[in-house]
């Protein structure tokens, strides 16, 4: 096989037969694409690129360094995790989407031309939404059609900025863009996918109403695209630092109050993206190896845990703090390996949360950016305080509310004790995940004061819950985020424009139940009117570019 | 021994451990930002839960 081969195709191809195999052909391909996958864009060598042209445009389909290799690495794994967490009982919506989700991550991070880049982009927010809808109720379609419709709006951003920039005679591949026209959409584009604040609610209502599954493989691919994107092409920007400094605490904030345990783990999501946006920000080549080996680690220990809450809700069929309790004795495993993923991602030593985390905040810190430096530290305090011991306190701890029915199937405990022993293993031997790194790493975790002290942040946060856990487990509730006001002004906007809303979703009705709903279970209400709100957006913000152009 | 004397406990011990074994740190620097960042941040939070942030959960569908 050549070794300029895209780690895309054999995704592609293995999302093309899960759909249609039978069971065990599908289970079997779930598994090799992935490690296909996995080998390919191991073996890619710097440099390589392999395109064509379009309109004069050139397509560049693969272009690889050693920052696109690490995310190409950790988005293949992540593939196969969530894939052997998915195998039984291995449903085809969830394995071709989840695929087809890798491959287009791949395609991101491998793209070398803004158009390539774009049709990578689309595709994922696309096998995005399948992949929502995989928890089969009516508020995962309701969820997944919010997630379409902000990702359009998304889509139409990166698109129109793309359109001026090639049109005010910019370069056609990729690469750091200024703060300019352009450079501002291309960045609020990216800033949707990566769940920057308030543009962050599609992940918190989206993720945690999939498939078990489906929420292990979401969490993997849409935010940590972006992440890439924002080293490739805004690093250095100041404004990133701040951003990813009130991303980091916000999510935290949320996350004490969240009562559903999924959604608490999405919340951390935005936290932890956080604190790699912030190192996009600071821009030095300590900080764009922390972001970016932050982000091969959260993948990890996020889908870990993901796979913990998961396996509680597989369990037991619920997924709210009220409603759980006492499950130590009837999940052993699961509360182990859990425990594993929190203490990574609350970056305890000898786990790769630890190693990766600590290259930001030391970034924070060479660059004399104390406040920052502060703020994300006071993160993981929350971090460690919501999933390290809220969460497996009420869960798995304390008086019995909840006894598991269903007993978890062999491959969801395999691939959580595989995610496990990835944890430990870049915990322990930071160097192998150092090696992947975009630069060289002259940077030693293991000091003892940097032991100490983040021993020290575990053992004083613990000793704040144990003060205040009673505070801390209340009634089922849900929050309100900044959702609230879009949803608002979306409500004032469609009022306006009822009549012409009315009518393109009255087409994209019929469009999309003859391409979509013939394929998938029927929701309860109708599938066009948020299609139609896509399609409004993105012929409002095409129009205004052509304008523009 | 109670869960809290015991995590006190356990939290001047590796303060102690830090003067010894970290010398130019600032001792108890990370164990002071744990607690008291776990008080700021339920402060915080129940702050705005109680501000109306925090609604009742919709039933299950």
């Amino acid at each position: 096989m050549s070794e300029l081969a895209h780690p895309a195709w054999p995704l592609l191809a293995g999302a093309a037969v899960a759909a249609v195999a039978p069971l065990p052909v599908r289970r079997l391909v779930a598994l090799l694409a992935p490690l296909v996958a996995l080998v390919l864009a191991w073996r890619l060598p710097d440099g390589a690129a392999v395109g064509g042209a379009l309109m004069g445009l050139p397509l560049i389909a693969l272009r690889a360094d050693a920052l696109a290799r690490v995310f190409a690495i950790v988005f293949a794994l992540a593939a196969g995790l969530g894939a052997l967490y998915g195998l039984e009982p291995a449903r085809q919506r969830l394995l071709a989407a989840g695929l087809a989700a890798a491959a287009a991550a791949e395609g991101i991070v491998l793209a070398g031309d803004w158009v390539t880049l774009y049709l990578a982009w689309e595709t994922l927010a696309v096998a995005s939404f399948v992949l929502v809808t995989d928890g089969r109720t009516a508020r995962a379609w309701r969820s997944a059609l919010g997630y379409l419709l902000v990702h359009a709006l998304g889509g139409a951003l990166l698109l129109a900025g793309v359109v001026w920039h090639l049109a005010s005679g910019g370069d056609p591949r990729i690469g750091p863009l200024a703060l300019d026209g352009p450079g501002w959409l291309v960045l609020l584009a990216f800033a949707v996918n990566a769940a920057v604040p308030p543009l962050h609610a599609w992940l918190t209502d989206a993720y945690p109403e999939s498939s078990p599954a489906g929420t292990v493989l979401l969490s993997a691919f849409a935010t940590k695209a972006a992440v890439y994107a924002l080293l490739r092409v805004f690093a250095g920007q100041e404004v990133l630092v701040w951003a990813g400094t009130a991303m980091a605490l916000y999510g935290v904030v949320y996350a004490v109050l969240a009562t559903d345990i999924r959604r608490l783990l999405a919340y951390h999501i935005v936290s932890q993206v956080g604190y790699m946006v912030a190192g996009a920000g600071i821009g030095t080549a300590l900080a764009v190896n922390g972001a970016a080996a932050h982000a091969f680690c959260h993948i990890i220990y996020k889908a870990l845990l993901l796979m913990g809450a998961g396996a509680v809700v597989h369990a037991t069929g619920r997924g709210r703090l009220p409603d759980l309790g006492g499950l130590a004795p009837h999940m052993p495993a699961t509360l182990a390996l859990y425990m594993v993923g929190a203490l990574s991602i609350s970056g305890a030593p000898l786990l790769n949360g630890f190693v990766s985390k600590s290259l930001v905040l030391a970034a924070a810190e060479a660059t004399h950016r104390d406040t920052a430096y502060w703020l994300l530290t006071l993160a993981s305090v929350g971090t460690f305080l919501s999933t390290g011991l809220k969460l497996p306190w009420f869960t798995f701890g304390g008086a019995p509310a909840a006894r598991p029915a269903a007993a978890l199937p062999r491959p969801m405990l395999a691939a959580m004790t595989l995610a496990a022993a990835l944890c430990l293993l870049l915990g322990v031997a930071p160097g192998l995940l150092y090696a992947l790194l975009p630069f060289p790493v002259a940077y030693a975790p293991y000091t003892a004061g940097h032991v100490l002290e983040s021993l020290q942040i575990l053992a004083g946060t613990t000793l704040a819950f144990l003060l205040l856990k009673e505070t801390l487990h209340g009634a089922a509730s849900r929050t309100l985020d900044v959702d609230v006001l879009y949803r608002a002004a979306g409500r004032l906007l469609r009022d306006g424009l009822a009549p012409a809303l009315a009518r393109v979703a009255d087409a994209a009705e019929a469009l999309s139940y003859a391409l979509v709903a013939r394929q998938l279970p029927a929701p309860d209400f109708r599938l066009g009117v948020p299609i139609g709100y896509a399609v409004l957006i993105t012929l409002l913000t095409l129009g205004l570019t052509l304008l523009a152009w | 021994m109670n869960r809290r004397v015991l995590t006190a406990v356990a939290t001047v011990a590796l303060v102690a451990v830090e003067v010894v074994a970290a010398p130019g740190h600032v001792p108890g620097l990370g164990a002071l930002a744990g607690l008291a960042g776990g008080f700021a941040l339920v402060g915080i939070a129940k702050a705005l839960g109680k501000a109306g942030l925090q609604r009742p959960e919709p039933p299950d569908e």
